[in-house]
Order: C-alpha cells, then structure tokens, then sequence
C-alpha cells in the first residue's frame, strides 16, 4: 500500500504555545487512521493544519502526492473535512445547503446533482433532503455533514471528532457509515476521536500528548504493549489473608478494592492456573480484558 | 465565477430567511418613518409654510401646505434611502460575524475557493440586499406619495436616485466589512448595529434638520460619509419639489433652507459640490478597501 499522507517534523507554535511540537507520521492508502488525545492535545491543530486552513510553523506535509503550503489548491479539491461543529446553515434545507458546498467543487450542475443522490444514499439522508438542516436531529446533522464532506469524492476523509455528543446508536450508525465508505469508496479515513472504544477499529492509531506523538500502532500491539488484563477475584469471609500469601508466594502483584482482589495478569488465559488452585477459597471472580481506555491513559499518564 | 456566484447566493438566503435580522436591520427606517409621522413632519412642514408666508406675500396658503408636504415627504424619502443603504448592509455583513464566530468560515477556507472571493461574496449580498430594501422603500414610498396626490419624479431623476443609492450602499458594504473584521462575536457587532441604528438618524441629519443641531456637531458631521450622501440624495430628490414649494421666492431664502435641512451642505462658506461629495464618499469606500486589503493579507500571514 503507498503512502497517502506524509507528515515530517510538523509544528506549530501559537506565540508562547507549542501547540504541535515535531511530530511525524504517515497514513497508508485506503486505512482509517484514529488520531487520539486528550483535550488540548494538539489534534485539531493537526488537522487543521493538513486540511490547509493554517500553515505549520515549520515541517513537511505531503498529501496525495502534493505538498502543504505550496499546492493547497490541488490538496483542497483532493481531500473532504468533516469538522468539530456543525458548518451547515440553520435556515436553509438540507438540499439547499448540499448544493451550495459541493458548488464550491463541482462546477457542472448536473453532475454536482448526480453527487448529491449519490451521497444521500450513501448516508440514507433522501428522507431529510427538503428539511431545514436546523430542524434535524443531531445524527441526521452530522450525516449531512459528512454527506457535504463526500460530495466531490475525495481521496481523504478527515473527521474531527465525528461522534462526539451523538447517543450510542447514532454514534453506531455513524461508525458503520465510516466502515462501509472506506471499504466500498477505498477511501482514506482519518478521524480524531476521545472514545477508545471507536479507536479500536481503525487500523492504526496514533496517540498525542501535549503536543507530542507519543505512541503509534495498530489496536492490537498496542493493547499488548500497554493494557494489561485484570483477574478480580472476590475471597470468602476470612479467606482473604490465606489468598493474599499465596498470590505473594506466586510472585503476583495485587491491589484490593474494597471486598475484592484486582489481579493484572499477561493474558486472560494465564487466569486460569490460579483459579483452579484457589477455586475453594473464592466466592466468585471475573476476568477483565484490557481496553483501549487503559492503554489511553497508561500513555497519556491520565491514571495516578 | 460560478462559486462566487453561489455563495453570494447562500450569504442573501441566509439573511432573508432570518424573518428578525431582516425585521431588525430595517427597523431604524421605522423609526423615522414613525417620528416623521407623528410629529416631525409637522414640524418641517410648518418651517416651510412659515418662510413662505414670511417671503412670499400674497400666497394661497392650502396649496403651500400641499407642497410643503410633499417636499418634507421626498426629503425623508432621501434619508431613509441612506438609512436603509447602511442599516441593511451592516445587517447582511454580520452574517460574516456569526459565520466566523460558529467556525463556519473555516468550513468555506477548506474549500478549493480564494479567502478574496468568500470576501466579496459578503460584499455582494450586502450590496444586493442593501439595493433591494432600498428599491423597495423607493417604489412603496413612491407609491404613496403619488397615491396621495403629490408629484410624480421625472425618470431621469429615478435614474439619479438609483445611481446614489447603488454608490452608498456599495461604499457602505465596504465600510461595514472593514468594521466586521475587527469585531469578535455576533454581540459586539449587535453592539455596534444597536449604535449606529440610533446614531444614523442624527449623524445623516435625518431626525433633526442640520440648521437645529448645534454648531460643535455640524460641523463634526460634515466629516462623516453620512451626512453628504444624505446630501446627495435630498438634493436630487427635492429638487422637483423645491421649484414648485418655493416659485417666486428669493434665492437666498431658499439656500438658507436647504443648508438648514442639510440638503445642501456648506464648508467654509462654500457649497460643498456633487463632485466633491461623490468624491468624498469614494474615498472613504477606497481609505476602507485599503484597510480591509491590509488587515487580511496580515491576517493570512500570522494566520488568526
């Protein structure tokens, strides 16, 4: 697969703050890219940055081949935003607004209609289309602005913060609108996202810190790296003190938690041994995989 | 071309849906119409039929009084067409405002569209806007004084009317964007439409004829775009009505009343020429081109 976005050394510094401070990453054709931070962490920055609303302060860019700074124009037509607030106007319907941002790409009328059936069905939005876009709900909102962002196909999506505020369902069907563009349109998908949940599925996330790319990986090696399964186990009356000398004995680190022992262990199935030698003194026990959210905050050191 | 043209379009839709912003920015026409109404026209009236019996010897007082009307009528006329040449435009312009304030601007920079054209596209609406109320205020108040019996204009003054007004409203919309670019958020330029709705009748000489101000702010507001476009526009609207009201009647006396009620304007015991007026107006819409030309390349520059 080839590179489609190349970033190299990238900062930004507002006055006194370093907002982005040397960063470095690239995103392959055809992958979602999760972007994660905490607030502040300089990921809307970033985006900001590559979608060419506001030069870097110095470093590197290459999208589809042509670079930031220099060939913005090539860059704007070859990329869609979908950005953190809603961008479509109140009083004016869905349709009307779908034709005046996809005017701003597509000159020919009739094409630019073509696109807009095309993008409505994608998102399921024939529906709303003669509604005023202030009168829809907040997941028909955002479908309809990332209906805006699709309309001159573009080879990138990116998407800050698409599901922040939506209800779980909402948030699914945006996610699985996500899955199905970027599977059926072979389209680059980068998103930010504070859910971890979601980050889950990208096929590489790339973690930012203060300003800082403090990790980058797929889900999966980097949940092996920083998440650690957990064995919680809940001791009998007046067992407790037997299963504590035994777990020291073992070697087991162990924190408790009010009635119950928290037990990190490599992997689930390292669970097993233990039990079977202290089934009798337990009452019950459950076995907690690691989550994206430990390895967030283990790399972020939110957890004190 | 075609985007310029669309998001003229979306800035006009925008601001004609709004039913308030579109009640609001007309509202200090209103407001003169309603002071003219209920008292100051009276009074203009009076101070006409006044000089008449003063000046004139034998006249027949009812058909005075007639004309006196009328020409007090064509007169506010003049000042509405200006006030409604500035409130409007400032109205159409906070669009820009809220757009910049709810990051819509961002959405349109994202676009393959020049930051210069998004510009002018808010000029434009305001100018098409501000040509429109006004057109409209000119047909009803046309209407009306021709439904009650007064004086037809001649089409070449028609002509005239619409040329002034295209040049307010344009130097005026240029004025207004320069102001918006300094502004932050939707309620200081509130702020600002609040003041200037009420300033605008005094400072255009409109509530109060300029004779009746006090010598200090005469003075100031011949410095002030307002009052000579006010100028203009009385002096072609009047016209007519002059000759008629006045016939037979020393020129002195009539110059007197025009410098009174600021249709015609005097600086250092001169009349100020149409060609000097027009000349002045120009140069505050080019002084606020250059500030706007200015401030935006700065701004692309230490971009916010």
């Amino acid at each position: 697969m080839s590179e489609v976005i190349r970033v190299e050394h990238l900062k930004k510094y507002f006055k006194d703050v370093k907002a982005v401070d040397d960063i470095s990453f690239s995103v392959e054709r055809g992958e979602l890219f999760g972007f994660l931070g905490v607030n502040g962490a300089g990921k809307s920055t970033t985006i900001n940055m590559l979608c060419t609303l506001f030069p870097p302060t110095s470093g590197k860019v290459e999208i589809c081949g042509y670079e930031l700074g220099k060939q913005n124009e090539e860059i704007k037509k070859h990329i869609g935003v979908v950005y953190q607030n809603n961008c479509l106007d109140k009083l004016l319907t869905v349709k009307e607004n779908l034709l005046l941002r996809g005017s701003l790409y597509e000159t020919d009328k009739k094409k630019l209609l073509n696109n807009i059936k095309r993008v409505c069905e994608i998102l399921e939005l024939d529906g709303v289309i003669k509604r005023p876009y202030g009168k829809l709900s907040g997941g028909q909102k955002r479908r309809c602005e990332i209906a805006t962002a699709l309309l001159h196909t573009p080879d990138i999506l990116f998407l800050d913060e698409p599901t922040t505020g939506l209800d779980p369902a909402t948030r699914k069907s945006v996610w699985s609108t996500l899955k199905k563009l970027q599977k059926e349109m072979e389209m680059t998908v980068f998103l930010t996202t504070h859910y971890m949940e979601e980050a889950a599925r990208a096929n590489h996330i790339a973690i930012m810190d203060r300003g800082h790319l403090v990790q980058y990986g797929t889900p999966f090696t980097l949940k092996e790296q920083f998440a650690m399964d957990k064995l919680l186990i809940v001791p009998k009356e007046g067992e407790k003190v037997q299963i504590q000398q035994l777990l020291d004995k073992k070697g087991f680190t162990f924190k408790q938690k009010e009635e119950r022992l928290s037990i990190p262990i490599p992997n689930t199935m390292s669970a097993m041994p233990l039990l079977e030698e202290i089934s009798s003194l337990i009452e019950g026990f459950e076995v907690i995989q690691g989550t994206m959210d430990d390895v967030f905050l283990q790399i972020t050191g939110e957890e004190k | 071309m075609s985007k310029y043209i669309s998001l003229t379009r979306r800035n006009c839709m925008v601001f004609l849906r709004d039913k308030t912003a579109v009640f609001f920015s007309l509202l200090s026409m209103l407001i003169v119409l309603m002071l003219m109404g209920v008292f100051l026209g009276n009074m203009n009236v009076e101070s006409i039929t006044g000089l008449l019996a003063q000046y004139g010897g034998e006249r027949d007082v009812a058909l005075d009084k007639e004309n006196a009307t009328q020409l007090v009528q064509y007169w506010t006329l003049a000042g509405l067409m200006v006030v409604n040449a500035l409130t409007v435009t400032l109205s159409v312009i906070g669009i820009m405002v809220t757009d910049a304030n709810e990051n819509k601007l961002e959405s349109f920079y994202g676009a393959p569209v020049h930051r210069n054209i998004i510009a002018l596209s808010y000029i434009s609406a305001a100018v098409i806007i501000g040509m429109l109320f006004c057109m409209l205020t000119l047909g009803i108040a046309l209407g009306y004084i021709s439904a009650t019996g007064g004086e037809m204009l001649s089409a070449e003054t028609l002509a005239q009317i619409f040329g002034y007004t295209l040049m307010n409203v344009c130097i005026f919309a240029i004025i207004m964007y320069m102001l918006a670019l300094f502004v932050k958020s939707s309620s200081a330029w509130g702020g600002i439409a609040t003041v200037v709705g009420t300033l605008v009748g005094f400072v255009g000489a409109i509530y109060l004829p300029m004779g009746s101000l006090p010598t200090g702010v005469a003075e100031v507001l011949k410095y002030i775009p307002i009052l000579h476009g006010t100028s203009l526009m009385r002096k072609v609207c009047c016209e007519e009505a002059i000759q008629t009201t006045f016939a037979d009647i020393p020129q002195e006396v009539i110059d007197g009343y025009q410098e009174y009620m600021g249709i015609s304007v005097i600086m250092d015991g001169t009349e100020v020429q149409n060609v000097s007026q027009i000349l002045f107006l120009c140069m505050c819409g080019v002084a606020a081109f250059l500030v706007i030309a200015i401030l935006t390349k700065r701004k692309s520059i230490s971009d916010r």
